[in-house]
């Protein structure tokens, strides 16, 4: 377990000899406030005290800190990527706000607090979703660096574990007010969730008197929630300088503390917000198109109820699978909730992950149906039988491997849940106060857990593997004895494997409306008896009526991004290129690759345009290369903020470049970090050394990923639930990207005053960050992200500098 | 919070509104609403909001109509350190007919009863801001007898008695919910300069917003800024949930949308439009009424023969609305289906249904006819039927859920703020205007309420009468004078000697305060403890909103305050505690010296104890004890050499 592993680092941390200056540090991280909008308030002068609209973090960060203005999210723009980033300096391994299992159906529901704490007060759960994931593949947060008892957690989505005691309070304080104070809420509108904030805040102040802490966080997502809400500056600033109030008062509790000068105080959010003052947000209703005739006639699954709050179905805050079934389906009405054929992850709104049902699965469904139909004339039943196990042999070695790799792992995972049910038996049945503060009842709570989430995956993905068997020991005389039902054969609620581009650009919605043909040969003509979509230029091309704004496109979609592999490309490299390439498709002529390489242990990458990407069913990629222009998705070679000289342009974007490079050349163009950022939302790292629990855990998180993501233009949003007029983010637009970042020190501490950094940094820097400014130079060797120079004692300036 | 300021430049600035209104409103010259400050006797003044309203059916003709007064006591001078607002009249509230009255009693007449013709009398204030509170105990205490005595004398009595209050009541808030749309639209339209403060602004506007609700009035002040922003940035939520969710309505049904706002403001308002020539292919078409609760265009063969209004609009490639006269522009003949608020929580609201006329008013007739039956006729009340109420709670509930428009005070407010917008804009074809006037006439239900045209001319002539009224010698000073006193003895005497003065009156029949001339000793008492309660107040604010005071705010301002609240020990009880509280919040030299100052010059118990309890204080820097301990020995001899320096 890398818990017992930190556990060292932890203690030396905590009580080694204290070489670092910084003893305790205080994070403050702020929901989706981009850095722009800071920036504005921070510039504008009040009318009426003619200080800065933001006194405090003007005071703290501008004059008594440090900022880091080009601070950028290196994945999608959306919360639960990005904090997964932030809190543990780690490569991106959760990549949207929800995720899908393609086996399983599993919802990983990052945002979802409510199944969180009552199956925390079952005894059910222990961590939000999104650490139980991350400690399944061993990525420690921040947070674990530090013993139980040294430090202080706010409410926030990589928590762990529930202080009830703050709940309690919170209420306690809301009610012992005085009945007129009550009586001027009630008239005005409580407001649960900022008492609850106020509590935390309480108790985070509270425990900065106790030098024993030695980190403390506070989270607070009041801005995000306004500015989904309303572009209305006014309305936004409200928020901001609340928050600017908050920090002012953690700030002067600081200063009293007993640690002020060996203190530093970190502010930053997890990324911006695509907000401009009178610009509203459009929102184009995926769930419709999936699920209309053009779009598929797909019953679709959300983690949430499309327009959820309209629906007393949608004050149910435990929801997070919903199925939007569709009149129209071709072959599969009625059968919704069994065989929904596309998953949607819609949050963050300005892209969204689509996961489509493996389309030779719907060709299996839709034969099996065809020939469940009496009567069929008996050449056109054989060549129906023929085409299904063509299909089943082009699948059947990968089937088989799989089917036999999950049974291995779920040996492992019995043989693991035996030792650990063991080692359950052994833990204390009551603890001490001692113990609790330690804690070590959570840790035992989380074994428990552990052990049950082992338990339910095997039994869920057994049930996959027992269906992907049954296809496997059908042979066609088994059509002759009986009729054999889809529902029999082909697992229920399951995505299968991810589609390609084949598949994509020819997906199987349905069976022609003519039914099964019959090609010259005698074969069944695969072209003909079904219906099929190519999704990319469908999605590309989609176009609203009502555009009452000058500010948008009447185009939705910007660019759909996708996984390839990268061997067609591999002419395009004098060195081994890494498996995978992502694909942007803006329409026919507006695509590029984007390519990656290890090049002496340091990420290259490089941008070619292409046009008329195809795979043959063969798996045979064709594609053609593209000189620069404009228009290209990221819009890069007309960007007049690229950092190269237009005479070099070309030359340069033809070229290899490491991530720093890029993101040093490109960080200010509308896209900024989105080249790099797109590779890590794409790029799979996780390297399996032969444990098969490993393995297994490698299988779950590639299981998790959609088949593509969809990033929405300028101002629009994919957002269902409700609306999000005010704006939204998750897209690589730099507004969406550039998030806050700023230090503040005590005098004893190094971090410099009055300091704007001027050079571009991403997430993975945080954490690296904070471990060095508190003296832990060897662990914070062993992240991937640099450390940011400008913060730190200028002695390790220079030793982090030839680590750059 | 400065929120009006701020966000009048900003939406002036906003690219969208222009686009949206065409360039009509971009040439728009004049403010459509203004200002006026007009002195009066008795050292105050009126300041008058006016509204610029157009005749109906005619871009021509416009008139300024005085919409909202509100009396400024101040003192006679200059300095709005001591001013006071005090009453609100909205002129366009009048006093009912006879005949008004009569209707308003009868329990299902839901029509106008005719227009008052001249108004000469002087208006009633709405509200006194100096004691917002007597209207919650006056409504009480309708309420109580209402239900205590005359619903209790049979359905007569109690469905009249019912029905007139009701309608005084919500003719009341339907004339608070135009002034207020008429101040948000004056704060978004103004460029800065404006004759009431923001915080002025801000205090009238949301004084009026909570005399609709039952505990409203007694909200206090200084809660009043955050009950503003909240509501402020609530409506602008509500206008851009609404905006979106028809923009998508109209897009899954194949309709046009088309949202309209007062100039510089965000749209509250929104039309739909359906393309004559998509209803030729309306087989295609889909239709969810659900939002929109309008019948299904694609089915109504009244379109396919429609001779009603219509209008040509112009398309570019991009299906952005443009002038005739783009390059590539494509025409397109619309017929206009209806009119929604925006201004509706969680749905729009439907205003105006351009194929049945009654659609609406039939909705509200339904609504009100039922209440009228249940609490009027049958005397079935929430509070006397516990099972009635949580039977009317979960339909209310359930029907509210799936987007029904069950809020009686919002739709009153949304059908308030459309006829505001009908009355002052100039941007819509002046037939389409009159097409929809006609159609939001038939939504009046209360037979107090008058026609648009007869409301403009009645608050003129109020605002005449009022203007006579302020500048008679027995009139308004007179009666600002007697308010003048009690606000003195409100400072001067305790709340237990103020009741037994009242009890004691009661007994001798004297009036509460004599009426006399301006007493120049009065105002000067007046100023002094209105500046001080000014400072106060600052002073109360500055330490709620930071944990040091010098970081938010001008430390010149702060020393201000703190130095006028120490020349005028008897101004305020609380001076010395605030005073105080400001040495230990702040970290400036010059702030604390100008506190210890402060409290030696007060030389009340109160000010030397606070100067002890920091004196002894352990978290108080050491040499600042001795500063302290100096000041309450009074051994400071003048200035003090070695001022510590800055914490």
């Amino acid at each position: 377990m890398w818990r017992r592993s930190l556990a060292p680092a932890a203690l030396l941390l905590f009580c080694g000899p204290l070489t670092a200056a910084v003893e305790r540090v205080v994070i403050v991280k702020l929901d989706g406030i981009p850095a722009s909008v800071l920036e504005r308030e921070l510039q504008r002068r009040d009318p009426v005290t003619q200080k800065s609209t933001l006194p405090w973090i003007e005071r703290i960060f501008n004059q008594g800190g440090s900022r880091v203005p080009n601070f950028y999210v290196r994945a999608i723009s959306l919360s639960a990527p990005s904090w997964s980033l932030l809190d543990t300096g780690r490569h991106l391994e959760i990549r949207g706000n929800a995720e899908f299992d393609r086996y399983t159906y599993h919802v990983y529901d990052y945002l979802n607090f409510f199944p969180f704490y009552v199956g925390y007060a079952l005894s059910r759960r222990v961590d939000m979703p999104g650490v139980e994931v991350l400690d399944q593949l061993n990525i420690p947060l921040l947070i674990d660096f530090f013993p139980y008892a040294e430090r202080y957690q706010g409410f926030q989505l990589f928590q762990r574990g529930v202080r009830w005691k703050t709940l309690q309070h919170t209420l306690q304080h809301r009610l012992s007010r005085s009945l007129r104070q009550l009586l001027d809420e009630w008239t005005i509108g409580f407001e649960i969730g900022s008492s609850v904030e106020e509590q935390t805040e309480r108790e985070l102040i509270e425990k900065l008197s106790d030098p024993r802490i030695r980190y403390l966080d506070y989270f607070t997502g009041e801005y995000d929630h306004v500015a989904h809400g309303t572009p209305d500056p006014a309305s936004q600033r409200m928020a901001l300088q609340s928050i600017d109030a908050l920090i002012g008062r953690i700030w002067t509790a600081i200063e009293s503390s007993p640690l002020a000068g060996r203190t530093v105080l970190a502010v930053l959010s997890d990324h911006g917000m695509n907000t401009r003052p009178g610009v509203y947000s459009q929102g184009y209703d995926l769930v419709e198109f999936f699920h209309s005739r053009a779009g598929g006639a797909h019953h679709v699954v959300t983690n949430r109820h499309p327009m959820t709050e309209y629906k007393l179905k949608g004050l149910d805050p435990f929801v997070s699978e919903v199925v939007t079934p569709s009149e129209e389906s071709l072959y599969l009405k009625g059968a919704a909730n069994q065989y929904p054929t596309v998953l949607l992850d819609l949050d963050g709104n300005e892209r969204a992950s689509v996961y489509l049902r493996n389309s030779d699965f719907n060709l299996l469904h839709i034969l099996l149906e065809e020939l469940n139909r009496s009567p069929m004339q008996p050449p056109l039943r054989q060549a129906a039988i023929r085409a299904f196990f063509q299909v089943v042999d082009r699948h059947r070695v990968e089937w088989q491997r799989t089917v036999g790799q999950l049974r291995e792992e779920f040996a492992a995972i019995r043989r693991s849940v035996a030792e650990q049910r063991i080692r359950l038996e052994e833990q204390p049945k009551k603890w001490t106060p001692a113990q609790r503060n330690q804690g070590l009842d959570k840790d035992a709570r989380r074994l428990a857990v552990q052990v049950d989430s082992l338990v339910n995956q095997d039994r869920r993905y057994s049930e996959y593997v027992d269906a992907l068997a049954k296809i496997l020991a059908l042979n066609p005389s088994d059509f002759e004895k009986r009729r054999i039902p889809a529902g029999d054969v082909l697992p229920k609620r399951a995505m299968s494997e991810a589609n390609g581009v084949h598949a994509l650009r020819n997906y199987v919605v349905g069976p022609a409306p003519g039914g099964l043909a019959l090609a010259p040969d005698g074969s069944l003509d695969l072209a003909k008896s079904f219906q099929r979509i190519d999704y990319l230029p469908l999605l590309a091309s989609l176009s609203v009526r009502n555009n009452v704004q000058t500010a948008l496109a009447s185009h939705p979609v910007d660019f759909v991004a996708l996984r390839i592999p990268s061997a067609p490309f591999s002419d395009w490299s004098d060195e081994p290129l890494d498996e995978n390439a992502v694909w942007l498709y803006g329409g026919e002529n507006r695509q590029a690759v984007i390519l990656s390489r290890q090049r002496a242990g340091e990420l290259e990458l490089r941008y070619v345009p292409v046009r008329d990407l195809q795979q043959d069913s063969d798996g045979t990629f064709h594609v053609d290369s593209l000189e620069f222009a404009p228009g290209l998705p990221l819009a890069l070679f007309e960007d007049k903020d690229l950092d190269v000289a237009e005479a070099q342009r070309v030359d340069w974007l033809r070229s290899w470049h490491s991530d720093l490079e890029w993101l040093r050349a490109a960080h200010s163009t509308e896209y900024s970090n989105g080249l790099p950022a797109l590779h890590e939302q794409f790029h799979q790292r996780i390297e399996v050394n032969g444990d098969l629990l490993e393995r297994f855990r490698a299988r779950r998180r590639r299981l998790a990923e959609p088949d593509f993501v969809i990033f929405a233009n300028d101002h629009w949003n994919f957002n269902v639930r409700g609306f999000n007029p005010g704006g939204n983010h998750g897209s690589m637009r730099r507004i969406s990207t550039r998030s806050v970042l700023m230090f503040a020190g005590g005098g004893e501490t190094s971090v410099p005053k009055g300091l704007v950094v001027a050079e571009p940094y991403d997430s993975l820097s945080f954490v690296p960050t904070i471990l060095e400014l508190m003296g832990q130079d060897q662990e914070a060797r062993k992240f991937p992200g640099r450390p940011i120079l400008e913060v730190l004692p200028q002695a390790k300036s220079s030793t982090a500098e030839t680590r750059n | 919070m400065n929120y009006f300021v701020e966000r009048r430049s900003i939406l002036l600035a906003s690219a969208l509104i222009p686009f949206l209104l065409g360039a009509e409103v971009v040439a728009q010259p004049a403010p459509t609403y203004r200002v006026e400050r007009h002195p009066i006797a008795g050292n105050a003044e009126l300041v008058t909001l006016f509204g610029r309203v157009q005749t109906p059916g005619s871009r021509l003709q416009e008139f300024d109509v005085p919409l909202l007064s509100v009396l400024r006591d101040t003192l006679g001078d200059t300095d709005p350190e001591n001013d006071r607002l005090r009453y609100v009249w909205i002129l366009t509230d009048t006093r009912p007919t006879p005949l008004q009255r009569a209707a308003s009693a009868l329990s299902f007449f839901y029509f106008r009863a005719g227009s008052r013709q001249h108004s000469d009398l002087v208006p009633k204030p709405v509200l006194d801001l100096a004691s917002p509170a007597r209207n919650v105990w006056v409504n009480l205490l309708g309420a109580g007898v209402q239900t205590m005595r005359l619903d209790a004398l049979g359905a007569p009595i109690r469905a009249s008695t019912r029905s007139y209050r009701g309608n005084s009541s919500d003719y009341r808030k339907l004339q608070v919910f135009r002034a207020l749309g008429a101040m948000d639209n004056l704060a978004r339209e103004t460029g800065g300069e404006s004759v009431l403060s923001d915080e002025d602004i801000q205090k009238v506007y949301s004084r009026l917003r909570l005399s609709g609700y039952t505990f409203g009035g007694l909200v206090r002040d200084e809660n009043l800024s955050r009950f503003f922003d909240k509501e402020s940035s609530r409506l602008e939520q509500m206008r851009g949930h609404n905006w979106e969710l028809l923009r998508q309505r109209a897009e899954f049904c194949g309709l046009y949308f088309e949202p309209l706002a007062a100039s510089g403001s965000t749209p509250n308002q929104a039309m739909l439009w359906v393309a004559r020539d998509d209803l030729e292919r309306r087989e295609q078409q889909r239709f969810d009424g659900q939002f929109l609760r309008i019948a299904n265009p694609w089915t109504d063969l009244r379109l396919i023969a429609w001779n009603g209004y219509t209008e040509l609009r112009y398309f570019d490639a991009e299906n952005r609305p443009v002038d005739a006269d783009t390059a590539g522009a494509r025409a397109v003949e619309m017929i206009p289906l209806a009119l929604y608020s925006l201004d509706y929580p969680r749905v729009p609201l439907l205003l105006a249904d351009f194929r049945d006329i009654f659609k609406p008013k039939r909705r509200e007739l339904l609504q009100h006819g039922l209440s009228t039956v249940l609490t009027g006729v049958l005397g079935v009340t929430g509070f006397g039927n516990w099972s009635y109420m949580a039977a009317n709670s979960a339909w209310t509930f359930v029907r509210q859920r799936h987007g029904a428009p069950m809020d009686r005070f919002a739709r009153l407010r949304a059908y308030s703020e459309a006829r505001e917008f009908l009355a002052v804009d100039t941007t819509l074809d002046p037939q389409l205007k009159l097409e929809l006037e006609r159609r939001l006439n038939h939504l009046a239900l209360n037979p107090l309420e008058n026609g648009l045209a007869t409301e403009a001319k009645l608050a003129q002539e109020q605002y005449a009468a009022l203007l006579r009224y302020a500048e008679s010698p027995g009139g308004l000073s007179a009666k600002m004078e007697r308010e003048r006193r009690k606000e003195l003895a409100s400072y001067t005497r305790s709340h237990g000697m103020r009741l037994l003065l009242a009890l004691g009156r009661l007994f001798t029949a004297r009036p509460d305060v004599e009426a006399s001339s301006p007493d120049p000793a009065l105002l000067a008492k007046l100023d002094v403890h209105r500046r001080a309660a000014h400072h106060v107040r600052y002073l109360e604010r500055l330490l709620a909103s930071s944990p040091r005071p010098e970081v938010i705010r001008d430390s010149a301002q702060i020393r201000q305050a703190i130095d006028a609240l120490s020349v005028e020990p008897a101004a305020n009880r609380r001076a010395p505690r605030l005073i105080a509280q400001v040495f230990e919040r702040s970290g400036d030299a010059d702030v604390r010296m100008t506190c210890l100052r402060a409290l030696h010059r007060l030389d009340v118990e109160p000010a030397r104890h606070e100067l002890l309890r920091l004196a002894q204080d352990p978290g108080t820097a050491p040499s600042w004890r001795t500063l302290c301990l100096l000041y309450f020995r009074g051994e400071t001899g003048g200035d003090l050499a070695g001022v510590p320096g800055q914490q």
